[in-house]
């Protein structure tokens, strides 16, 4: 690590997760909550969803996340928050494997092998990027179905499924939008895009990365009320803030990143 | 009716430089790269069937599918070791050397072997459908002909079902749209670069093997059929297959026209010429500017 990651991370203020007394409701609906349709993960280990030991994760020289350590328990929703710049992204994006990290990471008990997307997907937690990363030239309705593909490769299957048939009716008011390009939708109805496809993936944990980033404030809201709503039903959250006070109305947990490194 | 028939003529090749033009176009959304070699593996299978056929007398569809299945083996081998090696590896290659070295340097590879197996003369895959070309009133059309354009539209018709109606063909979309977002759902970019590369490859034997008796391969035939394949490729912008299938006929039908009322020698000359002039001329409309910036 160079001089300049050493001296951050000395100063990284990331602290621990503190569970502010979790719902029990949420977390007993979690458990009924069916392992999988694809029974790709055999069992659940205890009631963790999520945990993370150690993780760091390092752009080059410069050291973004440093020795990051938390665990999300099953069915519940987890903020991850702090100021601009700090890192809250990058600990996402190690944890999914976008970018190659340090430290380990376990989903239900199996240990995430490193910089590996598509392990994630299938097991069971799927990553709503920042800036949506949607495929711009197809249609919205093809957005959402791709979402399927982390567990079937036959568009009948996924058209008829029940994870399918959530995630197309999240937000009704994307229906008469589905037949459109979405890269000529708006940024509201991209984001509820994102976090339909998402869905379709029937994830057991889902990763949000900033859903409000540049919204209008009804949207905004509106996205808030479509992530309660898969909470309610059993699904894990991660959601990434900037500002914690809407999160924080969802959340029960909170992981605050402090003195990151601005790179 | 020379019109007509040149017509029809340029229509047959430029069924052959627009399949290759999407082939090239699909490819390159999926890896970045340019598929430089995509005519040498034409030039492999009509070469390959002929050599194996005349010269070695095996039977005509036994040539045919061992040549077919050289040039896929061939193909995945490349994939699974020469760009694995280079793109997928961490001192990954980047930026032009990426997009065309290493299907440049497969494309002589390619030529130096087949001189080497087939000799430099002009050779042709057997025809396949033997006869009188078809004549209804003044216009005449090849047999073999007949058969690119059957060939063209049976691929081009499978692989719009392919992207249209299921859900690998939508990924397969997907990845070229936007490769983060492909892998977030769990789409494998790389299996789809390798199986595109190996498909594209195979196509382009076919073409070969239908096509030569046409007009006669030599070994040297390939980089033609790849330089124009390509052109068509980039006035599609390299990422739109749709308007790469277009530009393809066109450019077989300004080929044929030139060749027929211009000159037979120097209509090639003519049309890239007349192509260089286009892209000055219209950059933008021609999708050069999607190309340069991605």
């Amino acid at each position: 690590m160079s001089k300049l990651g050493r001296r951050r991370a000395a100063a990284d203020g990331l602290s621990g997760a503190t569970d502010e007394g979790g719902s029990a409701a949420r977390e007993e609906a979690a458990r009924k909550r069916a392992v999988g349709e694809r029974g790709l993960v055999s069992s659940h280990a205890g009631d963790t969803a999520l945990k993370v030991a150690n993780l760091s994760v390092a752009y080059g020289n410069v050291t973004a996340v440093h020795d990051a350590s938390f665990t999300v328990a099953d069915g519940a929703a987890c903020a991850i928050t702090g100021p601009n710049g700090n890192g809250k992204s990058s600990i996402l994006m190690g944890i999914t494997g976008m970018v190659r990290r340090k430290g380990t990471v376990e989903v239900f008990g199996a240990a995430a092998p490193n910089g590996d997307v598509r392990w994630m997907a299938r097991h069971g937690l799927t990553l709503v990027p920042e800036r949506r990363q949607l495929y711009p030239d197809l249609s919205a309705w093809d957005n959402v179905i791709l979402g399927c593909y982390t567990w079937t490769r036959s568009i009948a299957t996924a058209r008829n499924s029940a994870p399918f048939g959530r995630a197309i009716e999240l937000f009704p008011e994307l229906k008469p939008h589905l037949r459109q390009v979405a890269g000529t939708l708006s940024g509201g109805q991209q984001q509820m895009v994102a976090i339909a496809r998402g869905l379709a993936a029937n994830p057991k944990i889902l990763a949000v990365d900033e859903p409000c980033l540049g919204l209008a404030e009804a949207v905004a809201q509106r996205v808030y009320e479509a992530l309660a709503g898969i909470h309610a039903d059993g699904t894990t959250l991660i959601i990434v803030e900037e500002a914690p006070k809407r999160a924080l109305t969802l959340c029960s947990q909170r992981v605050e990143v402090r003195n990151g490194v601005t790179a | 009716m020379k019109l007509g028939n040149l017509i029809i003529a340029g229509v047959v090749t430029g069924s052959i430089y627009a399949t290759f033009a999407v082939c090239v176009a699909v490819w390159y959304r999926v890896s970045n790269i340019l598929n430089l070699a995509v005519g040498d593996f034409a030039m492999v299978g009509a070469l390959c069937v002929d050599n194996l056929y005349r010269v070695r007398g095996l039977p005509l569809w036994a040539a045919i599918v061992t040549t077919l299945l050289v040039v896929a083996v061939f193909a995945w081998l490349y994939d699974i070791i020469v760009l694995r090696l280079a793109v997928d590896g961490r001192g990954r290659a980047e930026g032009i050397v990426l997009t065309f070295f290493f299907t440049f340097a497969l494309s002589f590879f390619i030529d130096g072997v087949a001189k080497m197996a087939f000799g430099s003369d002009v050779h042709a895959a057997p025809a396949l459908w033997n006869g009188a070309s078809i004549a209804m009133a003044d216009l005449h059309v090849a047999r073999a002909g007949i058969l690119v354009l059957a060939c063209a539209v049976l691929i081009g018709g499978l692989f719009w079902v392919y992207i249209r109606f299921t859900l690998g063909g939508k990924a397969l979309e997907a990845s070229g749209e936007n490769a983060l977002g492909a892998r977030i759902v769990g789409i494998d970019t790389r299996r789809y670069r390798r199986w595109i590369f190996v498909g594209t490859a195979v196509i382009a034997a076919v073409f070969g093997i239908v096509e030569s008796p046409i007009t006669g391969y030599t070994y040297l035939s390939g980089a033609t059929i790849s330089l124009t394949g390509f052109l068509a490729a980039a006035y599609g912008g390299f990422r739109k297959p749709g308007r790469a299938l277009l530009a393809g006929l066109f450019i077989g039908v300004l080929e044929a026209l030139l060749g027929g009322y211009v000159s037979a020698e120097y209509g090639t000359t003519v049309m890239y010429a007349i192509l260089a002039a286009l892209v000055l001329a219209w950059p933008r409309g021609l999708g050069f500017e999607s190309a340069v910036s991605g």
